[in-house]
């Protein structure tokens, strides 16, 4: 009993001795299990954009246009534009973010501004990734609102983390949370399951080498049948 | 919004109506300058109606007599000062204001605990019930002026979402069709409203077309699909209706754009249907 408690202390702590990579499996599990909100491969720089419409919003549609430069240690960026229409409008997003990043950590700072007709609102979202372990990936964001008249920011706290072919995530928003499972199913290819507020979701996620392509579908109880295509080209990746 | 159904002895004025005569379309209690209050009737039928005879009454009993001619499908309004109201609205003598004698006579303010602030019976030259509708201070409009307005001539008047408030620009139509019908029977819009609202500050009226009577939910959700306030639970609701958002209810921590999102349910059949808003708290 003593020996294997020593044997797994040794593993453990091996990585603390070796060294991280920011190409462990846990940055790469977040980047799988959610291509927007996760780490991009580090020392690529990429390209994405994004499709997604609901069912109980007839006529609407939100596309989103991305890139950045994911170091692999040092600074990044990343911009993202993102416009939804529906038949009584449409609302844009900018947002850009600033990012840092070592092997054991990665910190960005994103301000971003929607608009609607004369209105418009900013947020400003510092958020911190710490590799906790090669396989386990944990952190948070707090995201402010200037200009609005409450001063109460959102917090959110997630970790993301892989386990031979098993990739899991969780998230915790203030009045919400996520639980994610998905499976390397076979090299290049990776089925995703999703359960975030009541909504259950499934994905497929398609990779090549320099080409990502990411299919999503939901059941909202309220915004009905939702679906979400997503292709990402990246340079650089190891 | 409180409904306008909460008072037992309706029911009875209910069982008396006489469908196919004349009914009460639109209300202003509190009036925004010196046209004063006045009530829209509309004949809910093609046929001419003589209001010769004709009473309509208050919470207190007191009765008015009413005359003048109804049009087929056309209005008539009752009102305090009829030159001024013609003035504000620009209603062209084709429409006919009549002057009430003993006007004005509606309460704004509920005449106590879990009681309306007024009445208002219309009857015919035989005592015959035709409409009625009894009202709460909160159901009015804050912005004076305003109308209340029925949304459909073909619901009962105590029904839950048969009346809102006005979204006509002038904040009201004496002598045309009401807004609200005419959003409700629009096209094949389910749920709609205004693109943006700032329901803090001035409420926002929303309407619904559904394909009968059922139950409705009232959700805000963000755009990533979490819900951000649950607005109306599990009410009935007619097949028209309309639902005002109030500083009341529960708004959003910060201004955006969320989905008010709307379930029906009436028997087996469900709907769902969202409405994209941008929401200033």
């Amino acid at each position: 009993m003593g020996d294997a408690v020593t044997r797994w202390l040794m593993v453990a702590l091996l990585p603390w001795m070796m060294g991280f990579s920011p190409n462990d499996p846990a940055w790469m599990a977040s980047d799988r299990l959610d291509a927007r909100r996760g780490a991009p491969v580090a020392g690529t720089f990429w390209l994405m954009t994004d499709l997604a419409s609901w069912e109980a919003l007839p006529g609407s549609m939100a596309l989103r246009l991305a890139s950045g430069r994911e170091p692999s240690s040092g600074a990044g960026l990343r911009v993202a534009f993102r416009s939804l229409r529906w038949p009584d409008g449409t609302m844009n997003d900018l947002e850009g973010a600033f990012i840092f990043r070592r092997s054991r950590w990665r910190g960005e700072c994103a301000v971003g501004q929607s608009r609607f007709e004369g209105h418009h609102a900013a947020r400003c979202s510092p958020r911190l990734l710490i590799a906790v372990s090669p396989h386990l990936v944990t952190g948070g964001a707090i995201t402010f609102f200037p200009g609005s008249a409450s001063s109460v920011p959102e917090f959110e706290i997630e970790a993301r983390g892989a386990a031979g072919p098993w990739l899991l995530g969780l998230a915790l928003y203030d009045n919400a949370s996520e639980a994610a499972i998905g499976i390397e199913a076979r090299p290049g290819l990776a089925v995703i399951a999703r359960y975030a507020n009541d909504v259950p979701a499934l994905g497929i996620v398609w990779d090549a080498r320099f080409l990502e392509v990411r299919a999503e579908a939901e059941d909202h109880p309220l915004l009905g049948r939702t679906a979400r295509f997503a292709i990402r080209w990246m340079r650089g990746r190891p | 919004m409180r409904g306008i159904c909460c008072i037992a002895f309706l029911s009875a004025f209910v069982a008396s109506r006489a469908w196919g005569g004349v009914a009460i379309n639109e209300i202003v209690v509190r009036p925004a300058g010196g046209e004063g209050e006045w009530i829209e009737l509309a004949a809910t039928d093609s046929v001419n109606v003589t209001l010769d005879g004709w009473t309509i009454r208050d919470a207190t009993g007191r009765t008015r007599r009413l005359d003048g001619h109804l049009p087929a499908n056309g209005f008539l309004v009752l009102a305090a000062r009829p030159d001024s109201l013609r003035d504000r609205y620009r209603l062209p003598e084709s429409v006919t204001i009549v002057h009430p004698d003993g006007w004005p006579i509606l309460n704004d303010h509920d005449a106590g605990p879990g009681l309306p602030a007024d009445v208002i019976v219309l009857a015919d030259q035989e005592g015959g019930i035709q409409d009625s509708v009894a009202y709460f201070e909160d159901w009015l409009p804050p912005q004076p002026g305003q109308s209340v307005e029925r949304v459909d001539l073909r619901m009962p008047s105590i029904m839950e979402g048969a009346w809102g408030w006005s979204v006509d620009p002038e904040n009201a139509t004496p002598g045309r069709a009401n807004s609200l019908s005419a959003v409700a029977q629009g096209g094949d819009q389910v749920w709609g409203g205004p693109a943006e609202a700032s329901p803090g500050t001035r409420p926002a009226v929303f309407t619904y077309r559904l394909p009968g009577s059922g139950r409705i939910d009232i959700r805000l959700i963000d755009q990533n699909g979490r819900e951000v306030a649950l607005l109306k639970e599990g009410g009935p609701s007619p097949p028209v209706g309309s639902w005002t958002w109030g500083g009341a209810s529960p708004l959003p921590e910060h201004p955006g754009l969320y989905f008010l999102c709307l379930r029906w349910q009436g028997g087996k059949e469900r709907i769902r249907r969202c409405h994209a808003v941008w929401v200033t708290p």
